[in-house]
């Protein structure tokens, strides 16, 4: 099935951290492309820690940096670089890099890569046909441009959140969970990412995108609904969803039923089946809905069904990490021939790919790769005096 | 119109054509949203009328996009076209994006604590499976040219799968994260381990507040003046405030209470404490929150794509 992704033979640079910024490269890398993840041995991406963040002290660093399921998830199928942006003869490794690469997505705060001497002009000097992709929070002219762009204060802002209301009273609730901002960046991030690569193949110039997350999660917050119908008139397609309208109900049983009810339904009949089905319990209420037209499914809301549970409908894969061992990780959204996107390789140990890049790709010596792995032994052993 | 073709106020939004054709066959959500981008992305686009009218047609498309729960789905008539099919709800049930934010664990943490679970408004699911779609269909153009190159006979994308994989990577649910999900009202729950993390009274509405490190707390105590009793050594430490929230939160809803968003906002931007008023679509237009040219004069969006050439 490997032969069938579409991205392969495409070289892509990831320079993020966190959250959004490597689920879009983890897309690329699930579609096939070599995506090279550059961190450093004392920086290096926070999710290395997430969810082993209390094992601090109790694991050297250098072990417990390669913990957290989270990180292997987002990053599987990864090659990890480690160099020190901040040294002369590193970054030049990285424009070396760039020179044989078709795309670098980057999320640091606004104005760090122009600090590092690695800004989109001296990209483009090492390779005319580069594409950057930058995943800022507001975007580098935007007032708000030094604000910490969190997932929840970016969908706050943009308007996406009064649209999220209690059912029962209509009020104001928002998603303070589960941020919508993060992978609502990388969705869109792809879709640049991808046409971005079409443009340079196909016009032999590399641009600089700069993607606000702000302005993707606004771009979302927004009912396409009657343009969709005029689009589907245009095309000569059926314009008539099956449903508009959606509300939640508690059953007798005390579970709550998703209800999508057909459009044209009166608003009063609604109410009445509404009511006559939270006065039954659960299976005998979706029969009775859709006896009246209406499809229901149960809201799940236990951690059993939607963790181990969920492997049931494919979302976790198996892996193997060379640190912690057998564990599963999140599949991405996408089923091709039939098959998840498949696991090449498990997500990298800080330096693993080294020797793949610096050697095989930029023909550094060995003797220049090995001064790189010293420093992170000597910071091992600092670590643990 | 398509964005190569709308203004975008100064700034250079567009996104140079791509050359493919596309079918359209079934009309749900998804597969319209889909169809969408790929004229965003200048592609060619077509209704047909059933997957083997659309692989026969004179141009044959690289790909046929297909809603799956309006559409009888044989493989045989695509011909060796590749055939795209986008679902509403999951893979081989007809449903709507409510339904996956139900199944998903996405509806299971929004409302109140004692109250029915919410949905994601805007048909959010159905919007990112459209661009998952389109997505996967650009990629095939990649390697048309690779003779070659496998190509795929099918590929599926749902809405639940698309709301499962990211509710299990947010929740942590499968990876010794303790599953900490539920529904908690404005806040979340513990405050996702660093105080706060949710949603605010203000003096004019809602504020949100999220809190990474220390020093985003530090941030947050200082764009509210630095408050008395900030200084006691108990209120300085989030992470610890998280884990028991009762002595702080009248305390902070009190100074919430005394501003408005505006003044909070201001704050924000003069301390870099990460908060942001709760603002509607139109509240959002005339707040001066986007960059120029985001919203076109008519008030349509643009896509959120600025693009810049490298100095010579």
């Amino acid at each position: 099935m490997s032969a069938a992704l579409p991205l392969l033979g495409v070289r892509v640079i990831e320079l993020c951290w966190v959250w959004s910024g490597p689920l879009l490269g983890q897309f690329l890398a699930d579609l096939g492309a070599e995506v090279i993840k550059v961190e450093w041995f004392k920086r290096y991406d926070l999710y290395r820690t997430r969810g082993v963040e209390r094992m601090a002290g109790k694991y050297p660093e250098f072990i417990r940096r390669e913990m957290s399921h989270s990180f292997h998830g987002l990053n599987r199928n990864k090659i990890g670089l480690a160099l020190d942006l901040k040294e002369g003869q590193h970054r030049e490794a990285l424009l070396d890099l760039i020179g044989q690469s078709d795309l670098v997505i980057e999320n640091f705060t606004a104005g760090t890569l122009d600090r590092l001497g690695l800004g989109y002009d001296a990209m483009a000097k090492a390779n005319p046909a580069v594409m950057l992709l930058s995943l800022s929070g507001f975007g580098d002219t935007s007032r708000l441009g030094q604000m910490r762009a969190y997932g929840l204060v970016l969908s706050a802002l943009s308007g996406f959140e009064p649209g999220i209301i209690d059912p029962a009273t209509g009020e104001f609730v928002g998603s303070p969970t589960f941020v919508a901002s993060d992978p609502n960046a990388a969705t869109y991030g792809l879709f640049a990412a991808i046409t971005a690569i079409l443009e340079a193949r196909a016009t032999g110039e590399g641009r600089h995108i700069e993607m606000s997350q702000l302005e993707a999660i606004a771009h979302a917050a927004t009912d396409k609904d009657s343009e969709l119908m005029d689009l589907a008139a245009s095309l000569g397609l059926p314009t008539t969803f099956a449903s508009n309208r959606t509300s939640v109900l508690r059953c007798k049983s005390g579970e709550y039923l998703c209800v999508a009810w057909p459009t044209g339904l009166e608003e009063e009949k609604m109410r009445d089946l509404s009511d006559a089905a939270s006065a039954i319990d659960l299976t005998e209420a979706q029969n009775y809905l859709e006896d009246a037209g209406a499809q229901s499914v149960r809201v799940i809301e236990q951690a059993s069904e939607l963790g181990t549970g969920a492997s049931r409908q494919g979302t976790l894969i198996p892996s193997i990490h060379p640190v912690t061992g057998s564990e599963e990780i999140v599949a991405a959204p996408w089923w091709i021939d039939g098959q998840r996107a498949p696991l090449r390789k498990s997500a990298p140990v800080l330096g693993e790919g080294n020797d793949y890049v610096l050697g095989f790709l930029l023909d550094w010596p060995p003797e220049a790769r090995e001064e790189i792995m010293v420093l992170d032994m000597e910071k091992r052993h600092g670590s643990t005096r | 119109m398509a964005q190569h073709d709308r203004p975008g106020g100064g700034t250079d939004r567009s996104i140079r054509p791509v050359d493919a054709r596309f079918a359209i066959v079934g009309a749900n959500r998804s597969v319209l949203h889909a169809a969408s981008w790929l004229i965003e992305a200048g592609a060619a686009v077509s209704g047909a009328e059933s997957i083997r009218t659309a692989a026969k047609a004179e141009q044959t498309p690289l790909a046929v996009l297909v809603a799956g729960d309006a559409v009888d789905l044989n493989l045989a008539d695509a011909i060796g076209v590749p055939v795209i099919v986008l679902w509403d709800f999951e893979v081989g049930q007809p449903g709507v994006g409510a339904f996956a934010s139900a199944v998903s664990g996405v509806s299971s943490v929004i409302g109140a604590h004692d109250g029915a679970p919410g949905i994601l408004p805007a048909h959010v699911p159905e919007q990112w499976t459209g661009i998952f779609g389109a997505n996967l269909a650009l990629g095939l153009i990649l390697r048309r040219s690779d003779p070659t190159a496998e190509r795929p006979a099918r590929i599926d994308v749902s809405a639940a799968d698309v709301l499962r994989s990211f509710a299990e990577q947010n929740s942590g649910n499968h990876a010794g994260v303790p599953y900490g999900w539920r529904r908690n009202g404005l806040t979340a729950v513990e405050h996702g381990g660093v105080f706060p993390q949710g949603f605010f009274r203000c003096l004019d509405g809602h504020i949100a507040v999220q809190a990474r490190s220390r020093q985003d707390w530090a941030a947050i105590l200082n764009a509210l003046g630095n408050p008395r009793w900030s200084q006691e050594k108990d209120m300085q430490n989030p992470f610890r405030l998280s884990e028991d929230d009762s002595r702080i939160l009248p305390l902070f809803q009190a100074e919430l209470d005394k501003r408005s968003m505006h003044e909070l906002l201001d704050a924000a931007i003069a301390t870099g404490a990460p908060m942001a008023p709760v603002l509607t679509p139109s509240e959002a237009a005339t707040w001066d929150v986007f960059r120029p040219g985001f919203a076109d004069p008519e008030g349509r969006l643009n896509l959120p794509f600025v693009v810049k050439s490298a100095r010579d």
